[in-house]
């Protein structure tokens, strides 16, 4: 008995610290009203400071105190316990108590209950409450979720769920219907019991409870079947209609039963999803067989299965129509005029089987039918629309309906003599002009254009090369595109302001830093509160800076400096503990700007772009390192070495001539770097290009080897650089020679999860030391740690080496490996990677050819859409033929299920629309990949469907390098079938021709504009 | 960080919306703000395509039940009906915020119905949801928005009562997405099919992360990263899937965008009515908070305008700006700034096919929500604690505006003003005026007011 005394609270808590768990109860349900009214508040003072919100440290007894004497107030914070931590003499207290009192709030504490997230249900203690009669069974959606999920409490005792509806029929009469009808959020009320239909695990899962439960008569089974297929209906619980078709399906509907059913199932045709479609039409399928289901209605509500996306519904529904018109031959027609529909589908297999039931279906001559095919022409693909033409002329007959309203958009081409191989091209109007466009060009333009080895090919009758674009000769310094350095401190501040929220422009960056070297001393006298916002903006945590970039952060250290004084060890917390990369080459930078501003007199940088794309022109490099020198200005050997590697192709001999005037071991290197003979490399002992060295008489001290590897690398920035072999780092990557990347693709085994793919790249020769001093050896990034993180991060290392992308390409094939199988991420982007391949002077070598190709085939979204716009930008301009792309997938198809032919189905499907240079770019794609599989993977259907259909548009016979495998597809499927008609394609001569001529005059147009451009650049 | 505000709000029905066999579809009504008994009738007549009508709902219905961010869904709300001669307008709007659904049904195609004009909200449970689909088949129908007297005294069933907790942001956002809708205008378009075909392309499994464009291509559209002048910018591509089951059925869609703000509108033509789908500028964005209408309440220039503006409003279908200040005798930039003010108060709609306004008030008790707004209520603080200080004598340029623990550097030009807080330099103006730089204008407005006086 709780103790009388309630005016001293003490001893009533003491009580219920102590009391055994049946008193305890018995004593909290005796209490009358006026007890508890007093004990309220100083059970309530008690429990509050017990920590109730703490699953740990949760008191069960104090619980049941305020179940026993509190209002509402206090009341409503009570939460049912978790299993985790409460003893076993607790179980049912609360129950037992909520029970006995009635309390005039338990209806709503019920609700509230079920409504809150918890780890564990508080289903089970309501469903107490409600047999009890303590409160009646809410109405919520939320009671009807939360016992599904626990399993109508099943979950935490041995019984089986059937178990336990047994034993609460009152859940068989009302709830289990209402299962049907709730509509939670997600979309999904059995998500737990998708995959859970096992008879062995079947125990605790919803499904084969109530189909154990129907057979045994305990609930009504047609209630079951029509409530399912209701639910369905409705539309709700649309992520989980995978549960209610197999719970259908496995109560195995009886004809009746199905007869009765006949309406939803044909009104499910319609439903959103491909699944319950497909579902309805397995059971329309025997019902039709028995002629039990309207077939009128059933061929009115066909087409809306015909025009889904996906293959299975479309080709059930046609399935279904054949069994109509079997049975009912009097809907033959109708049948015939509902499969027009599927011409629209974007699978030539459905269009190929529309047809077939057309041709069985359809009268000798109806307009309507031929009105249907034709106003679908266009749809219909390649390999399909001459069956489909036809059909609509012989159906049209007499009455000619079937003349399309744009008789030329589907008409055949109109046929051209076949050109003589070695014959000037063919006399076609629009490729004569551009021929003498292109003749007019100067012949240097031409040479950089490529546009002579396109002319030669054409003339002899070949197909043209691959255009391989001078990258160390084309001029990048185009009108328009001038960086403007910052030109006040206001305006420093601004952006500097704007760079702490996104660091995603690296130009922006550099302006930023070229500001604080010119303008950092400038002190007006409001100086303290112009910089203000910026002074508390930077001293934030790091974390609040932008996105997760490294940059972001060493920048906020720079303006620390500028601000505070250095910051070595603020920068030090964003190098150290990272392997080499980037950034650390950016931190001793920054080392240098502080240092060069604390020296002297302030120049800007000598690595500012003058030119997006990070370009310097060298016309303006000379004069800026004159100036340096003439202002005794330090000179930071990092600074150096990034302007070096930032020096544009334009204007060299300009800037040589004008670089004679440098004097010094600067002068010489310059010069070195913009292409002068006679010039000896020769650097100071030690590797380290010191920040020490700044600010020791810029132009005579020894420079570093690392800034002599630097100007071989811009005087030849792809060639062999002879002067350096002899040189004590002759033998590193990137000094005498650019290195040699040699990939593979591999599936890698890791200690937890499944395999994932992976990039093993060499080079040759290996790299040399990965210090800041050497940033071309930390661009090139150690497997593990393949991505280098943010947009912001990435930008700032394609600025660093900008006429080479090769060393952030590799990091970008290792980020692509990441994500062919994930998809997009905001943290680790991926399709800022293939950016600099949308310039055509970007050469388009082995590296570039596997991250495009990867990038085409992710599920990275983002990687897939911009790998589409490179690639169709790499085809239309000729650097990219398409067999390049077929060798990197034969290269990688070798890695079992490393590559989906699907995907690569699907890519070429989004390709080739383009036009015919991207047709014939696919077509190669495909000829290599198909010549290189020796044993036909399972899914080889769809890259034969694609290349049918390429060799149906293009005119094109099947290449016999493709035949072997078409010869192994063995079997007598549709995939045998396929190979059977694409082994016997023949070559249409004149459509072949044309197409080929097409091609030919767009990539001739192509090149043209781009001469142009490199015209306007060269002489602007 | 503070729950967000939230507005109770309770839909009171004298029925449940459903299908009645042999009939058609009876929606029914909620009370308005004003009377929460009453139930307006609105409208009951035949619909020539009730598949178009079911296809339709059932998006808008969608919409509203959607959620494509964090923000926690909310259960239960129901689209909102809007009445005026020829038109019949279900407006929706996403729980994340971000994205706007409208179904217009015009006058020809809802035969001589109307009964009553304004708007409430409708009914749509899911056992009505269900039954749309079986609109798809069959002649004619009939439609009944409400119900008469006489039906709701002999009708029977039972009351639906739902009370729902409405976020201050997803009102704002309700309201706010209207001043977006003037500012589009028509950048594509291309048959139904063809719409189909694009919105079946759209990357599956996760949308692209970066912003896409959306340009002409054949005859049809793709999406490209590159950014393109022709094209329409986009980002949470996922959202357009909304419209792909019922794009193949339409005539044509236009794409409307707005290249300074990001909007983009997706019209979908059908035989008797369209839809528009506007999404907001990124996924994580809702339309709340994003401030376009702030320079414009900031300002002064509708104070005045406001009143007759609303003192002519009669539900109308259309409200043409030119004849609104011929009528009243109001400049026409008054005019069209008192119609932006109550875009943002929910008291009209946007609809941009027509080039105007319509009369509609949002149901919901907007009055009591004084947070809508606060960014503006924070700059009309900082003014009259007097914490805006000019740098020079004269108002007007620079001026210092006092932060939370810094005094931010202000300044007022034509080509855009700037500040140096934190919210100005992450968005740069995109998301509207910071509260400094509201709080600046105000007081300058205030300062050549008072010389001007």
């Amino acid at each position: 008995m709780a103790p009388k005394a309630a005016e001293d609270a003490g001893p009533f808590l003491a009580w219920v610290e102590a009391a055994p768990r049946e008193e305890l109860i018995a004593g909290l349900v005796a209490l009358d009203e006026g007890r508890r009214r007093r004990l309220a508040k100083p059970v309530a003072q008690a429990w509050r400071a017990s920590h109730p919100e703490s699953w740990i440290h949760r008191d069960w007894r104090l619980d049941a105190a305020v179940a026993a004497v509190c209002a509402w107030s206090d009341a409503r914070r009570l939460r049912t316990s978790t299993a985790y931590r409460e003893p076993k003499e607790a179980e049912g207290v609360l129950l037992e108590v909520l029970a006995g009192r009635r309390p005039d709030w338990l209806e709503r504490w019920v609700e509230q209950e079920l409504a809150a997230t918890q780890w564990t249900s508080a289903w089970p203690l309501v469903r107490a409450l409600v047999r009890r009669g303590a409160c009646p069974a809410p109405s919520t959606d939320d009671y009807i979720i939360q016992m599904v999920r626990c399993r109508a409490g099943s979950w935490a005792r041995d019984a089986s769920l059937a178990d336990g509806l047994r034993a609460d029929p009152g859940l068989l009469a009302e709830e289990i219907w209402r299962t049907f009808e709730v509509d939670p959020t997600n979309g999904n009320l059995f998500q737990y019991d998708e995959g859970e239909w096992h008879p062995g695990a079947g125990s605790k899962s919803w499904g084969p409870a109530l189909v154990q439960l129907a057979s045994e008569g305990a609930i009504d089974r047609f209630r079951l079947l029509e409530a399912s297929a209701e639910a369905l209906r409705r539309g709700i619980q649309i992520k989980g209609t995978g549960f209610h078709i197999r719970l259908h399906e496995r109560l195995e509907p009886t004809l009746d039963e199905g007869e009765r059913l006949a309406p939803a199932y044909l009104d499910l045709l319609a439903h959103r999803v491909d699944a319950v479609a497909k579902f309805a039409l397995r059971q329309l399928a025997p019902l039709i067989e028995a002629q039990r289901v309207d077939g009128r209605s059933l061929v009115e509500r066909i087409p809306a299965v015909l025009q889904r996306e996906t293959k299975g519904p479309a080709v059930a529904g046609l399935a279904a129509l054949r069994a109509v018109v079997g049975r009912n031959p009097e809907l033959a027609a109708a049948a015939a005029e509902a499969a027009t529909f599927g011409l629209g589908h974007a699978e030539p297999e459905v269009q190929g089987a529309a047809l077939s039931l057309i041709e069985a279906a359809a009268p000798a001559e109806s307009a309507a039918v031929a009105s249907s095919i034709t106003t679908r022409l266009d749809q219909v693909a390649a390999s399909q629309r001459g069956r489909a033409q036809a059909l609509a002329t012989k159906l049209a007959g007499s009455s000619g309906a079937a003349a399309p309203a744009d008789a030329a958009a589907v008409a055949p081409r109109a046929p051209r003599a076949v050109p003589d191989a070695k014959a000037p091209p063919p006399d076609l109007p629009d490729l004569q002009q551009l021929l003498a466009r292109a003749r007019a060009l100067p012949d240097e333009t031409r040479r950089l254009a490529g546009i002579d080895d396109l002319l030669a090919a054409f003339g002899r009758g070949e197909e043209p090369p691959p255009w391989a674009p001078p990258a160390s000769e084309l001029p990048r310094c185009e009108a328009g595109a001038e960086v403007a350095p910052i030109g006040s401190l206001d305006e420093l501040i601004d952006v500097l302001l704007a760079l702490l929220e996104s660091c995603e422009d690296s130009i922006e960056v550099e302006r930023a830093l070229d500001g604080l070297c010119r303008l950092g001393g400038e002190r007006p006298p409001d100086f303290d509160a112009r910089i203000a916002a910026l002074a508390q903006r930077v001293r934030q945590p790091a974390s609040g800076f932008g996105e997760m970039s490294a940059i972001s952060g060493l920048l906020a250290s720079a303006i620390l400096g500028w601000l505070d004084g250095p910051q070595p060890a603020g920068r030090l917390a964003y190098t150290l503990g990272r392997k080499p990369g980037p950034e650390h080459f950016f931190a001793a930078r920054l080392d240098e700007v502080e240092t060069r501003a604390r020296a002297g007199p302030r120049c800007g940088l000598l690595a500012m772009p003058t030119h997006r794309g990070g370009w310097i022109d060298a016309r303006r490099f000379v004069p800026r390192v004159r100036e340096h020198l003439a202002a005794g200005s330090p000179l930071g050997e990092l600074d150096l070495v990034q302007a070096l590697l930032r020096l544009a192709p334009d204007g060299r001999a300009e800037a040589l001539a004008a670089a004679r005037e440098l004097r010094g071991t600067i002068g010489q290197l310059v010069r070195f770097a913009l292409g002068a003979s006679g010039v000896e490399p020769a650097a100071r002992q030690g590797w380290w290009a010191a920040v020490t060295s700044v600010g020791k008489g810029p132009a005579d001290r020894p420079l570093s080897w690392p800034a002599w590897i630097a100007a071989a690398r811009a005087r030849r920035p792809f060639d062999a650089v002879p002067e350096m072999e002899a040189t004590p780092v002759g033998a590193e990557a990137f000094a005498a020679r650019p290195p040699v990347y040699r990939w593979q693709v591999r599936w890698r085994e890791k200690k937890w999860g499944s395999p994932d793919p992976s990039v093993v790249i060499e080079l040759d020769p290996p790299l040399g030391p990965r210090e800041p001093s050497r940033p071309l050896a930390l661009l090139c990034r150690e497997q593990q740690q393949w991505s280098f993180g943010s947009t912001a991060d990435v930008r700032f290392a394609q600025l660093v080496w900008p006429i080479d992308p090769s060393p952030t390409l590799v990091a970008g094939c290792g980020a692509l490996c990441d994500r062919l199988f994930r998809p997009s991420s905001a943290y680790t982007p991926t399709a800022v990677y293939l950016e600099p391949l949308f310039s055509p002077a970007t050469p388009f070598g082995e590296l570039a050819q596997l991250l495009a190709g990867l990038a085409l085939v992710a599920q990275d979204a983002d990687a897939r859409t911009t790998a589409l716009d490179v690639v169709a930008q790499l085809v239309r301009d000729g650097r990219c033929r398409g067999d390049e792309l077929g060798r990197v997938y034969g290269s990688i198809q070798r890695q079992q299920g490393l590559l989906k032919p699907g995907r690569v189905a699907e890519a070429i499907e989004q390709l080739r629309p383009h036009g015919s240079l991207h047709e014939l770019a696919c077509l190669r794609l495909l000829v290599e990949l198909l010549a290189t599989i020796e044993e036909p993977p399972r899914d080889l259907f769809h890259l034969l469907q694609a290349y049918h259909e390429l060799l149906t548009a293009s005119g094109s016979a099947c290449d016999a390098r493709v035949l072997p495998l078409l010869q192994r597809t063995g079997g007598s499927g549709k995939t045998a079938r396929l190979a059977k008609l694409v082994a016997e394609a023949k070559c249409d001569e004149t459509l072949h021709a044309t197409r080929r001529d097409e091609a030919y005059a767009a990539l001739l147009e192509e090149r043209v504009g781009w001469a142009r451009r490199i015209g306007e650049v060269a002489s602007p | 960080m503070a729950a967000a505000a939230q507005l109770a709000h309770t839909y009171r029905y004298p029925f449940a919306s459903h299908l009645e066999e042999g009939w058609g579809l009876r929606l029914a009504t909620s009370g308005t703000v004003e009377d929460r008994t009453a139930n307006p009738y609105f409208f009951e007549g035949t619909v020539a395509r009730p598949d178009e009508l079911g296809d339709l709902l059932l998006l808008v219905s969608e919409v509203v039940r959607s959620r494509f961010y964090l923000p926690g869904a909310m259960r239960d709300l129901d689209p909102v009906v809007t009445c005026s001669e020829q038109a019949l307008r279900f407006e929706g709007f996403s729980s994340c915020c971000g994205v706007y659904a409208r179904a217009d049904f015009s006058g020809e195609g809802l035969g001589s119905g109307l009964k009553g004009r304004g708007t409430t909200n409708v009914d749509f449970n899911a056992a009505m949801r269900g039954t749309l689909g079986r609109l798809r088949h069959g002649g004619e129908a009939r439609l009944a928005v409400g119900a008469d007297e006489v039906r709701l005294t002999t009708a029977g069933g039972a009351v639906v009562e739902k009370k729902v907790k409405l976020p201050v942001r997803w009102l704002k956002g309700f309201t706010e997405v209207q001043s977006y809708l003037p500012r589009l205008t028509p950048r594509l378009e291309v048959p139904g099919i063809e719409a189909q075909r694009f919105l079946r392309a759209l990357p599956r499994g996760g949308s692209p992360k970066r912003a896409a464009w959306v340009v002409p291509f054949q005859r049809g559209l793709r999406l490209t990263q590159r950014p393109a002048n022709d094209g329409v910018r986009v980002l949470g591509t996922d959202r357009l899937r909304l419209l792909e089951p019922l794009a193949g059925r339409a005539r044509r869609l236009r794409v409307w965008g707005d290249e300074e703000t990001g909007v983009s509108a997706w019209e979908l033509t059908f035989e008797t009515g369209r839809l528009w789908l506007t999404v907001s500028p990124d996924i994580a964005r809702g339309f709340s908070g994003e401030g376009q209408v702030l320079a414009d309440l900031a300002g002064s220039s509708w104070e005045g305008a406001l009143a007759q503006v609303r003192a002519l409003l009669r539900w109308q279908a259309s409200l043409d700006a030119p004849a609104v200040a011929e009528r009243t005798g109001l400049a026409l930039a008054e005019v069209q700034a008192a119609l932006a003010v109550l875009g943002s108060r929910g008291l009209v709609g946007y609809d941009p096919d027509l080039g105007s306004y319509f009369h509609r008030e949002l149901p919901f008790d907007l009055e009591r929500v004084e947070q809508l707004h606060p960014r503006l209520l924070a700059a009309r603080e900082l003014v009259a604690a007097g914490k805006v200080r000019w740098r020079s004598a004269t108002p007007g340029g620079e001026a210092m505006v006092q932060g939370t623990s810094v005094e931010h550097r202000v300044r007022l030009a034509d080509e855009g003003d700037r500040c140096t807080c934190r919210w100005f330099s992450r968005y740069q103006g995109e998301r509207g005026p910071c509260k400094h730089i509201l709080a600046a204008r105000i007081a300058l407005e205030g300062e050549d007011g008072a010389e001007g006086g």
